[in-house]
């Protein structure tokens, strides 16, 4: 047997052997390769970054216990960005099984609000899951507190801080008699989908058309899209058409987004892994075309 | 660490590694971990209807009802017993001579959910998406050759609509220049296929790397620990 | 040399402080007079007060906008409006694509509404600011506030679904009349019959697999309408077909389809119900149970047709490693790439609905089949037309033009 026959025919559980060691040693000993950004993560960043102190944000935490590794990185970093520019952060899911009806992002978000020293109610509110998929995202649309009555652990909603807003002592313009005018970010009442400043759906399913369709077009609420880097290739005609700001796509996308917020994090430490595996996958590829084409060569030769 | 977590991830890691034995071959360990995926998975669906769905949304608003009242309490409940009896007909389905009632509910799921999506995706998806694919086939203004992709770009795009269009056109038969069309429109295909699976491999390791680093990073230091060999 | 930078240091201080005074002193323009509407296209939600440009419009200039029930007011602030933004122009479904748009400024306000959800008389007050000068841009403003029957920004929108409507209905009827309506045979249908030709041969059963959705979701009949054709062949060549069900409705449904060849075939002894079996819905608990029945019962063939998500690789790779021959077709645009990597032959999003079209030669399917194929063709027009008038706007700079160019772009 030729060289070429054995390639072809090497055993796979030899290339599942390497690809566990390319996952593995990575891990043991990191190799700290650096993160170069893109724009479409830009696109979701800069929208995080420019919005006022106290602005109302809502995070759709749309994806199975079975996404998490490739996810929770990126809804970390996204925790992280909104606790650090002191926004207030709302979370939901519209998906069935999604979520685990909600304990994903409420695990997440208290793990995270713990760290930053938010207040639950105050700063944060998990809203759990409701069941209805675009039905949901058009009652929020129409009358939120209606909707979602109470949030995950069975709060009514209609008390908390964080959906009735809260008057900030004065800011720097207070001398000035258009101060009054001025909107403090902080005082907007939450009633509508429409008072959110910003949504950021974190998917790995199809609920970021549904959120495009009636969150975006019937109540003009301005999202960005994080997602599996199987979902990213199909979010892209959207970005085009401006619907989203911008697409945080897999692992590639939460270490962009650890980097953008300074830290070293589960995207940035898994995609030194993902790296040596690229890498490997590449050359499997260009083997496997070389021996097919010197294959094809040798019958045509024959025939 | 607390008994349940330290449970919890020796159960974690068995049933990994026995899935992960199928890359082998199939095998017993691999088939104990599937059948108590499917069974557990059918329980776990089971449970979030009920918590989620039923319980929330149907029987605690009927146990808030003040029933000593029935009519009133009808009046009040009825927007959750109305959708509730709907379901319940989806149940004539297991009747072979009553399942035609299941039609009902069936219709009224339908008809609302194509109003109410009909008008938003053909706004959302087919004015937007059609609308951001224009494009001017010359430019104003002569462009610098560092920007020239900035005017060629939503020309390939406006490229790949139309042939892609004429690949899945199926009415005339594809000869001569349709053909030629339709050959340029599954090469835009297979660029799609490609990127997509690009990022899918990304996606599918990152689900491996997930599981190798709670293999090296959770249980491995239980068994060093276990051995003596922990700091 | 030390006097003349003096000298014009103190020539520049002069000159910016000049600079800086008369800045200071220009004073507000007052622009035109401030106008109010009601919001057209919205259920009695409010009215839109909209006023021209003022040539003090720049950094720092505001808009402040109170709001009274009484027009002597008192007026509560309810926002301030940089200059620099918000133009009617922005705004199309209120104001239209009139270039004229672009000297205007609007605000939408909201009318609180009475007990009986009737909207209340409300009154707007507009004031241009700059710093501490404030000047009220005339008197306060109202509009009658009504609820509009109509969107008519979403016009467009009942004339495309009407028209495809209109289309496809035609189409229909016409296929009720003439099954025999010219669809071109796909490619892969041949392979579905070399497939079912092999797995008879080798005296091995074929899997089949009707994808991730239940029987109302059009991917899902469109499958089963595949399945009826392949069944016939299985019952007729004396083979086996194991279809594992993720829906206890599609599975009912598959045994009457399957059961219903054999019987047309004349050999409904030979079918086995137990064959068509239901495993679980859940995504991977399913996928787990299928591909530990591909390496038990080594099925020569495999069908994946329907919708797929995340389980089609796992499935088919699967399929693969087992030697079998794989037919797969999907209309979710996401698994194509790996069904065509991995299998032998993948029928690519509609060519699936065309495959059970040309088989079944169901006048819904085959109608809406051509229906779909003018709606692209319009696309297609479409497209080109806005794409040539955008070039012609380029050069011809014509009202009409940038109303059609605007219509077709930015609805």
């Amino acid at each position: 047997m030729g060289i070429i026959q054995k390639v072809l025919n090497v055993d796979r559980r030899v290339i599942y052997l390497i690809v566990f060691l390319a996952v593995a040693i990575p891990i043991i000993f990191p190799l700290n390769l650096p993160v170069t950004l893109t724009e479409e993560v830009m696109g979701v960043y800069n929208e995080i970054e420019n919005l006022p102190e106290g602005s109302p944000i809502l995070i759709a935490v749309d994806y199975e216990p079975s996404s998490s590794p490739e996810l929770n990185p990126m809804t970390r970093a996204i925790l992280k960005h909104c606790f650090k520019k002191n926004l207030r952060v709302v979370t939901t899911t519209i998906w069935p099984t999604d979520g685990s009806g909600g304990s994903i992002a409420d695990k997440l978000v208290e793990e995270e609000a713990r760290i930053a020293g938010k207040i639950r109610g105050k700063d944060f509110v998990n809203l759990g899951f409701k069941t209805g998929s675009y039905a949901v995202v058009i009652g929020m649309g129409e009358d939120f507190k209606k909707t979602f009555p109470k949030d995950f652990n069975g709060n009514v909603l209609d008390k908390l801080e964080i959906l009735n807003g809260t008057h900030s002592n004065g800011n720097s313009e207070s001398s000035l008699p258009n101060a009054a005018f001025s909107q403090d970010a902080r005082a907007k009442k939450i009633n509508s989908l429409k008072d959110f400043s910003y949504m950021v759906c974190i998917h790995d399913d199809s609920s970021v058309f549904t959120w495009i369709t009636y969150g975006y077009e019937r109540y003009g609420i301005k999202i960005g899209t994080g997602c599996t880097a199987v979902m990213a290739p199909g979010n892209y005609p959207s970005l085009q058409a401006k619907q989203i700001t911008g697409i945080i796509g897999g692992l590639k996308g939460a270490s962009e987004y650890e980097k953008l917020m300074n830290y070293r994090g589960e995207g940035a430490r898994g995609m030194d892994s993902q790296s040596v595996i690229h890498v490997f996958i590449i050359i499997l590829i260009f083997l496997g075309n070389l021996t097919y084409f010197i294959l094809e060569r040798k019958k045509t030769v024959r025939g | 660490m607390p008994l349940q977590q330290l449970l919890g991830i020796w159960i974690a890691a068995g049933l990994t590694l026995a899935i992960y034995s199928f890359l082998y071959k199939d095998n017993p360990a691999y088939k104990f971990a599937e059948h108590i995926y499917v069974g557990i998975t059918a329980g776990y669906a089971l449970c979030t209807a009920w918590y989620n769905v039923i319980e929330p949304n149907l029987i605690s608003e009927l146990l808030k009802a003040n029933w000593h009242n029935p009519f009133t309490a009808l009046i009040m409940t009825w927007t959750v017993i109305a959708p509730a009896l709907l379901g319940i007909l989806m149940f004539s389905r297991f009747f072979s001579k009553a399942s035609w009632v299941s039609r009902i509910p069936i219709a009224f799921v339908i008809g609302a959910g194509a109003g109410i999506s009909v008008p938003n995706t053909v706004q959302a998806y087919l004015i937007k998406h059609t609308s951001a694919t224009f494009a001017p086939l010359i430019p104003k203004e002569a462009i610098a050759w560092s920007n020239i992709m900035d005017f060629i770009n939503p020309l390939i795009v406006v490229l790949g609509v139309i042939s892609v269009l004429i690949y899945f056109f199926f009415s005339i038969e594809q000869k001569n220049g349709l053909k030629t069309v339709s050959w340029i429109g599954i090469i835009f295909l297979m660029i799609f296929f490609g990127a997509s699976f690009g990022y899918t491999v990304m996606g599918r390791v990152s689900l491996v790397i997930g599981r190798v680093r709670f293999l090296i990073t959770d249980w491995f230091p239980l068994i060093t620990n276990l051995l003596g060999l922990g700091s | 040399m030390k006097r003349t930078y003096y000298l014009l240091s103190v020539m520049f201080i002069i000159l910016s402080l000049f600079t800086v005074v008369s800045a200071q002193n220009n004073p507000l323009v007052i622009p035109g007079e401030v106008k109010a509407m009601d919001t057209p296209n919205d259920s009695a939600d409010g009215y839109t007060v909209y006023w021209p440009v003022s040539p003090s419009d720049g950094e720092g200039v505001y808009y402040l906008v109170s709001t009274s029930s009484s027009p002597e007011g008192p007026f509560t602030p309810l926002t301030r409006l940089d200059s620099r933004l918000k133009l009617a122009s922005e705004n199309k479904a209120t104001f239209g694509f009139s270039s004229k748009n672009e000297k205007l400024h609007y605000i939408e306000i909201t009318v609180p509404k009475d007990e009986h959800c009737r909207p209340l008389i409300w009154y707007t007050q507009i004031a241009i600011s700059r710093d501490s000068e404030v000047i009220p841009l005339g008197g306060p403003v109202t509009a009658k506030v009504v609820s509009n029957w109509f969107k008519f920004n979403k016009f467009n929108n009942l004339v495309i679904t009407l028209f495809l409507f209109l289309t496809i209905y035609y189409f229909i009827q016409r296929a009720h009349k003439d099954p025999n309506l010219f669809i071109r045979r796909i490619p892969g249908l041949e392979a579905i019959e070399e497939a079912v030709g092999r797995a008879t041969e080798m005296g091995k059963p074929l899997l089949y697999i009707t994808g991730a959705y239940d029987i109302d979701a059009v991917s899902t009949i469109a499958s089963v309408n595949i399945l009826s054709h392949v069944s016939k062949k299985v019952a007729s060549y004396d083979s086996r077909i194991i279809i594992p069900c993720r829906f206890a409705i599609a599975m009912t449904v598959c045994q009457e389809v399957v059961k219903e060849a054999y019987l047309n075939i004349g050999r409904p002894d030979a079918f086995n119900v137990h064959d068509i079996f239901y495993v679980t819905s859940d995504q991977f608990g399913y996928t787990a149970a299928v591909d530990g029945l591909m390496v038990r019962e080594k099925p020569a063939a495999n069908f994946f047709l329907g919708t797929f998500a995340a389980e089609s690789i796992i499935l088919s790779e699967t399929g693969a490693s087992t030697g079998a021959i794989q037919i797969a077709g999907t209309d979710s645009t996401y698994q194509l790439p790996f069904f065509i990597v991995s299998c032998d032959y993948t029928l690519i999003g509609e060519e699936l609905y065309a495959a059970s079209a040309y088989l079944s030669r169901e006048p819904k399917l085959l109608g809406s089949l051509r229906g779909q194929d003018i709606g692209k063709i319009m696309m297609v027009l479409v497209i080109l037309l806005a794409c040539l008038l955008l070039t012609l706007h380029n050069y011809f700079d014509f009202e009409w033009f940038l109303f059609l160019k605007n219509f077709m772009t930015a609805i």
